[in-house]
């Protein structure tokens, strides 16, 4: 019965020169081999050359996705909502939902990736602050354009894209007239708001410039209970 | 530079004369043709008015007549009716059609490689020189073909069209 | 050598967009005095561009029937290097009129582009690859800006406003 474990340690001071040729498993000559745990992570040093996606790290910094895989999977997303939606409004209800979900798990990114800089926004101002930079810039790859507070009423904000990705290859049909596909973005954004305890509802409107004909600006409103807290946390 | 075939319309819309110069493929009659000619020249093998090449010159004149009509409609000038826009070529990968129309509604037609640029000059001579020499000149050569199926037949012009071919 | 028009054909042989381009303005043309002012083309109905796009698709298709025999019996692919080749083995490739020149390429998945352009006088070989070059960027901008379209249905007439824009961007921007 002890045969086996004998061989093994005869045999395994000349193999220790051949690394290479010693596997763990099933060994016709030898029987099953259990190899030391130290030995393992060597042998899966060696094999580090292979990685896939799945060893990357997280917090890689640079982590693009291809534009046209991003572009089609947008597309089915909108087609398969058009499809399930009676008039423009539902549709864009639709995408508002399926980016609302993305937005927490986006968010929890973000925070992991900032690392130490990480912290709990609490002001209104720089919870807008935040997306219009860190979010967008993982999303987008770059910045929003403008941030803006409404003139008119003290819950309204405005983020501004002048040329969204999103939107770059779509054309919204005539009779779609209002439409505008960002609805997913502004799903996103509420998403996020939402999940810091800045509830807001966010739609998408194109307000067209002269060489920006996409431009898209993201109309923020937040919950009246929301402005009082910050007005008594923040304003006394 | 290679012509592949020289081809003839009249104002009826038929072809009233083809050939076509085929290179020489199996070894037998290859060295027939190179035994009977020495000239390289005047070694043209091929077909005259061939039966086969009837379904070809359908072909070829429904494209003409397409493209012509296409290069009517879209040119600039075709309301003004100045002068209407003639077809001059029209190529594929593989050859090259050159085409040259009459006043009287006599189409010339010239296939080639891609190398050939323009041939316009030479099917303007082959009709003035050669049919007109040939055909028009001849008291016992019909001009008006109005059967289908007629054919120039005409030693001189068959002659013409080889020698002057062959020059190119 | 100026793009005038640009066709693109499905390959059912329907017309899915039809453009005419302004043409360039030339600066040096005051002082010539041979004013060689190509006048553009002629506007059609919209009933005719479908028919001559119906015409040039059948027509495409005979050219290659026609192909000598001579040819036929040495026939050498032509070698293609570039990335996005013309899969146009036989078919009609280039048009030459005294008013103007129509070159097509066709893409492996059978659609067709076809731009006209003023005469040439250059290589008429050497202009038809410059006119390759250009239907080859109309054809990325239309595998951007119309494929990547959801409210775009397959084989149907091209209505975005995107695809237009850097269509004429491409063309007359340049």
């Amino acid at each position: 019965m002890s045969q086996p474990s004998d061989i093994i340690q005869v045999s395994n001071p000349t193999q220790t020169s051949t690394k290479s040729a010693l596997k763990g498993g099933y060994n016709p000559s030898l029987g099953p081999i259990q190899l030391p745990t130290s030995y393992q992570a060597q042998l899966a040093s060696t094999a580090s050359s292979k990685r896939n996606i799945y060893d990357h790290s997280l917090s890689r910094r640079a982590p693009e996705v291809n534009l046209s895989s991003l572009s089609y999977i947008f597309n089915v997303m909108i087609q398969y909502s058009q499809k399930n939606s009676k008039g423009i409004q539902e549709l864009e209800g639709k995408l508002n939902t399926l980016g609302y979900s993305i937005g927490p798990k986006v968010l929890e990114l973000i925070t992991l990736r900032e690392g130490k800089n990480a912290k709990r926004e609490i002001k209104l101002v720089e919870i807008l602050q935040f997306i219009h930079t860190q979010v967008w810039r993982t999303l987008f790859g770059r910045v929003a354009d403008e941030l803006e507070k409404s003139s008119e009423a003290d819950d309204e904000y405005m983020i501004t894209d002048k040329q969204p990705l999103m939107s770059e290859f779509i054309s919204v049909p005539k009779d779609m007239g209002q439409l505008n596909v960002n609805a997913f973005v502004a799903g996103i954004i509420e998403g996020i708001l939402d999940v810091c305890y800045f509830q807001a509802s966010v739609s998408a409107h194109t307000v067209e410039t002269p060489g920006c004909p996409n431009r898209t600006v993201f109309f923020i409103k937040f919950d009246r209970d929301v402005i009082e807290r910050e007005n008594l946390r923040f304003h006394k | 530079m290679t012509i592949y075939s020289f081809w003839v319309f009249d104002r009826h819309c038929n072809c009233i004369y083809n050939r076509e110069w085929t290179q020489v493929v199996n070894p037998s009659s290859s060295t027939s043709a190179s035994a009977s000619s020495n000239t390289p020249t005047a070694s043209l093998t091929g077909s005259i008015n061939s039966k086969d090449n009837e379904d070809t010159a359908k072909l070829l004149f429904g494209t003409i007549f397409s493209l012509r009509n296409i290069s009517n409609k879209l040119s600039p000038s075709s309301t003004t009716m100045t002068s209407a826009n003639s077809l001059k070529s029209f190529a594929t990968t593989n050859y090259r059609a050159h085409y040259y129309e009459t006043a009287s509604g006599l189409k010339f037609v010239a296939m080639s490689d891609l190398n050939v640029k323009d041939l316009q000059k030479e099917l303007r001579f082959v009709y003035e020189r050669i049919y007109v020499d040939c055909v028009v000149r001849n008291p016992l050569c019909p001009v008006d073909f109005k059967h289908q199926g007629k054919k120039i037949t005409n030693g001189s012009f068959i002659h013409g069209i080889d020698r002057f071919f062959g020059t190119l | 050598m100026a793009i005038q028009s640009l066709y693109i054909i499905n390959k059912s042989g329907g017309l899915i967009y039809q453009t005419d381009f302004p043409l360039p303005t030339n600066s040096s043309t005051s002082t010539s005095t041979t004013t060689t002012t190509t006048p553009s083309l002629t506007r059609l109905t919209a009933n005719d561009y479908l028919v001559l796009a119906g015409t040039l698709h059948g027509v495409f298709a005979i050219a290659s029937r026609l192909t000598p025999t001579a040819v036929k019996l040495t026939k050498t692919p032509p070698p293609s290097s570039n990335i996005l080749p013309s899969y146009n083995n036989s078919g009609l490739r280039c048009i030459e009129t005294e008013q103007f020149n129509l070159y097509i390429y066709q893409t492996i998945t059978g659609l067709k582009f076809m731009i006209i352009t003023t005469p040439t006088v250059a290589d008429l070989n050497y202009a038809t690859d410059v006119a390759e070059t250009a239907m080859k960027s109309c054809y990325e901008v239309y595998s951007d800006y119309v494929m990547k379209d959801p409210f775009y249905e397959l084989g149907m007439p091209i209505r975005g406003k995107a695809f237009e824009r850097r269509l004429w961007e491409l063309i007359v921007g340049k």
